[in-house]
């Protein structure tokens, strides 16, 4: 498709996007660039929304063809991340929605953190699980944006660009989650 | 989750940070790394190579116009003869069959266009990428889509699909 690597290609996402606009001969190679650029990225993230491995896949090629609809025509605003995070995130909600297979996938998580928990479980285990749990009883507003600032790595501009709403909000609500972690007694050794 | 590429760093300097640890430990309980399949792929870039198809605005040997005049009657060519290749293929048409009977709901079969998923009267690698999910999720499958003519609908048709990378309006 391409005779450049992408995993080497050093064009900005600004410059693959005005080729894919543009329509010509580079623009194939262009999106493929963008795909592979992005493309663990989307999965990972759709996994997570998904919990099950074939929804994950799905959901990235909806998305990868929703980004393709948007070409001619396409103007960055922001980082690419930030287009593609709603994007990932409704499409995996919709895919959850439709189809009741996840709740095997749900069920194996809570079943891993029961085996963590047990008496085989080391101490590690354990406090990986602790944290599963308290995660899980976060909102999702707080548990979203730790997960998106402490594990996309996202800034607190893509955070708010990716979800619409204010900086501050988003700074208010990682404050105040961290805040609910260090008062629970089942992790806050992680914050000593 | 690792910096992007092609994302220059930056700082946050009054971001509401996090000890290590417990980043590091978000990271193995969320960083998960999907596989990607390769089925994905190859969906991504078919609709890709077909969303770019189509006249170069770049320097080429003939006029933007003849060009795009010269793709235009190689597509149209490549098209019909794929689609006559599925619909033999798919029984469709049939030399000796000169029966015009309505379906109950008033369609008629012969002007049913066999693969045509999401009945746009389209076929195009819309309709390889919705029968792929529809395989995938159990959903219901019409006979009219088994383009191989093997008695199922499987991923065979999924890329024989996508292979055509066809559009063709039915005729009425």
């Amino acid at each position: 498709m391409n005779e450049q690597s992408p995993q080497s290609d050093a064009r900005s996402d600004d410059e693959l996007i005005a080729l894919c606009n543009a329509r010509g001969k580079d623009a194939e190679a262009a999106f493929e660039a963008l795909y592979q650029r992005y493309r663990q990225w989307v999965a990972n993230l759709a996994l997570r929304f998904t919990r099950n491995h074939d929804a994950a896949m799905d959901v990235t090629q909806e998305v990868f063809i929703y980004l393709l609809r948007k070409f001619p025509g396409f103007v960055l605003t922001a980082r690419l991340t930030t287009f593609l995070y709603p994007a990932v995130k409704n499409l995996s909600i919709a895919s959850r929605g439709k189809a009741q297979r996840f709740a095997g996938d749900d069920a194996v998580l809570a079943a891993t953190i029961e085996a963590n928990t047990g008496d085989a479980a080391t101490q590690e285990e354990k406090a990986r699980a602790d944290l599963a749990a308290v995660m899980e009883g976060l909102s999702e507003g707080h548990r979203e944006v730790l997960l998106m600032r402490f594990v996309d790595d996202m800034s607190m501009e893509e955070i708010a660009a990716a979800l619409g709403i204010p900086s501050g909000t988003v700074k208010s609500r990682i404050h105040n989650a961290l805040a609910n972690l260090r008062k629970d007694e089942r992790v806050k050794n992680f914050f000593d | 989750m690792a910096q992007v590429p092609g994302q220059p760093e930056s700082p946050t300097p009054d971001a509401p940070d996090a000890p290590d640890a417990f980043k590091a430990e978000l990271q193995a309980l969320y960083g998960g790394r999907a596989e990607v399949s390769g089925s994905v792929d190859d969906a991504v870039r078919a609709a890709a190579r077909q969303a770019f198809a189509g006249p170069a605005m770049t320097t080429t040997t003939a006029s933007p116009r003849q060009t795009g005049v010269l793709y235009r009657i190689a597509g149209t060519l490549a098209a019909a003869a794929a689609l006559g290749l599925v619909l033999i293929l798919s029984g469709v048409f049939s030399p000796n069959d000169r029966s015009n009977n309505l379906r109950p709901n008033g369609t008629n079969p012969r002007l049913a266009l066999t693969g045509d998923v999401n009945a746009d009267d389209t076929i195009n690698i819309v309709d390889a990428y919705l029968l792929q999910r529809r395989i995938e999720q159990g959903g219901t499958l019409e006979s009219t889509w088994d383009l191989t003519g093997d008695g199922e609908v499987d991923a065979q048709e999924v890329r024989a699909l996508a292979a055509a990378g066809m559009t063709r309006h039915r005729e009425t």
